[in-house]
């Protein structure tokens, strides 16, 4: 398919055509740099469904983290504070823990992983799992002890123990699937 | 026009980045700010969960479709490899349950009578119920909640039971429009009036977020036994009486540990039963004479009390007349 003459740019400005092209380029590269943010919350709404719960316990593992990870990592000026503290809001709304728990959590967890950005850059993809399996504990760690602080009495680690586990297994699938959505977001989403 | 575009851009580019600069800061703040606030029981963050909750519900259910109908599909399964067992198994249930429905005929029959001799007023409260579908469990390790997609628009109210086709879940502590919070019975913060079958033990049964609640607060030298039912006693007038709630497990010297009769990993769809009587203060005076009668005057001794054939005596309120020293009925008349 022969391809269209490039648009003229005429001294007044930019011709009615062309303009919506534009727009409708510049608002297909705006939807999906939201990609990260709605993945992320699809990882909520995945989280909290229930009959997905194994043993008795019902353990689920927690899949917003691998995201909220994943996303830090790869595209942090997609995935801003105000997103990782969005997706802990509605994660704590939606499982009925106290607002602004999990919300602070992840914030945290956004924070170290953008610092230490330079370390991560060009790493193969072992080690980039390496570093979720010791940071997916520490975050555990710190919902437990928030929450624990909160309920003013300590819960029992034997089921957030078994979450992490299935947590920390669940990453590479999650970020193979993640990588995907990835790729098909614009690298530079302001040339437009 | 240029210029103006420019120098908005110059006020605004500043106040962009240090906004993206102090972002984690202020949002950190802001967390803890909502978790301190939200520990002092302000309504207004109750609100904005059950709001989420409600916006979020419709999502919930086009995601729940794939997964319902994948279980659906492994359980269907599963129980065509078992199928001989199960027929074998149900038989026998069969056979059990209708020696049963003999013992309930008889019994209910024998229940009315007795009940029509004692011109006995049955429950008035009938509990009306409400069906509605779990659409978020967060199995967490944290908290044993789960959100249903009925609210107060389909005439959910706080404190209602949930009951499925096993006994009681749990029962609601938040309410939105279209989805409402049920608390499980094994949240650590779930207290309910239980009574224990047979020896009608009243007790309350505490979860403490594991499989298996315990009881508290039973009587002195209660007569219990592993295997003894547990059933909602409906003290406090929120839960109806008599629900099925699980059956007694282990009894050591300090605790007492209960079976519950429902799959907590399984819960699809929950009956919400509404049962609050509640009496206002004001009339409970009123309530209480036309139950018990008008009140006792002081000093009044019970006629179990006294040797029968004795005549009775203690008795010391104004008008009273010794029945023993009464005349013969055909004497009274005039």
């Amino acid at each position: 398919m022969a391809r269209p003459p490039r648009p003229r740019r005429s001294a007044a400005g930019i011709g009615a055509r062309p303009l919506i092209w534009l727009s409708i380029r510049h608002l297909d590269a705006r939807l999906r740099a939201l990609a990260p943010f709605a993945v992320t919350a699809a990882a909520v709404l995945l989280d909290v469904q229930p009959l997905l719960g194994l043993g008795p316990w019902g353990i689920t593992p927690f899949s917003t983290l691998c995201a909220v990870y994943f996303w830090s990592l790869y595209r942090p000026d997609l995935f801003s504070p105000a997103a990782a503290f969005a997706t802990g809001i509605l994660y704590d709304a939606l499982a009925g823990l106290p607002l602004g728990l999990t919300a602070l959590v992840l914030l945290l967890v956004r924070q170290l992983v953008v610092v230490q950005q330079r370390f991560f850059l060009a790493r193969s993809f072992p080690v980039v799992w390496c570093c979720f399996l010791l940071l997916a504990p520490a975050a555990e760690i710190a919902r437990w002890l928030l929450i624990s602080l909160w309920w003013g009495r300590l819960f029992d680690l034997a089921p957030v123990v078994l979450s992490l586990l299935l947590t920390m297994a669940l990453y590479p699938l999650a970020s193979l699937l993640l990588t995907r959505v990835h790729s098909s977001i614009p690298r530079l989403t302001h040339a437009s | 026009m240029k210029l103006g575009r420019r120098s908005l851009s110059r006020l605004a580019l500043p106040l962009k980045a240090l906004l993206d600069r102090f972002a984690f800061g202020i949002l950190a703040v802001l967390s803890i700010g909502l978790l301190i606030v939200g520990r002092a029981d302000i309504h207004v963050l109750d609100r904005l969960g059950t709001g989420i909750g409600d916006v979020l519900t419709p999502a919930l259910e086009v995601l729940a479709q794939p997964i319902v109908a994948s279980r659906r599909l492994v359980e269907g399964v599963a129980e065509l490899v078992a199928l001989r067992e199960d027929n074998a198994r149900l038989r026998e249930q069969n056979r059990r349950l209708l020696d049963w429905q003999s013992a309930a005929r008889q019994l209910s029959l024998e229940n009315a009578a007795l009940r029509q001799v004692l011109e006995y007023r049955a429950d008035p409260g009938r509990p009306t119920a409400v069906t509605g579908r779990v659409i978020a469990d967060a199995g967490g390790p944290f908290v044993h909640t789960v959100l249903i997609n009925v609210g107060a628009d389909d005439g959910i109210t706080g404190g209602m039971a949930a009951v499925n086709e096993r006994g009681l879940v749990g029962r609601v502590i938040e309410v939105g429009r279209q989805s409402a919070r049920v608390l499980l019975l094994t949240d650590f913060n779930s207290r309910i009036p239980v009574m224990v079958e047979p020896s009608r033990d009243q007790a309350i049964l505490a979860g403490n977020n594991s499989r298996q609640p315990g009881l508290i607060f039973l009587p002195l030298n209660p007569r219990l036994a592993v295997g003894n039912a547990v059933v909602t006693s409906g003290r406090g007038g929120v839960l109806p009486p008599g629900l099925a709630i699980g059956t007694v497990t282990a009894i050591t010297d300090d605790s007492v540990t209960v079976e519950p009769l429902v799959d907590f990993t399984r819960l699809e769809y929950l009956r919400l039963l509404e049962y609050a009587r509640v009496v206002p203060p004001e009339r409970l005076e009123e309530l209480q004479q036309e139950i018990y009668g008008p009140p006792l005057p002081p000093g009044f001794v019970p006629p179990e009390a006294t040797v029968p054939g004795e005549p009775l005596a203690g008795l010391a309120w104004p008008g009273h007349r010794d029945l023993a020293a009464a005349p013969p009925a055909s004497e009274r008349v005039p």
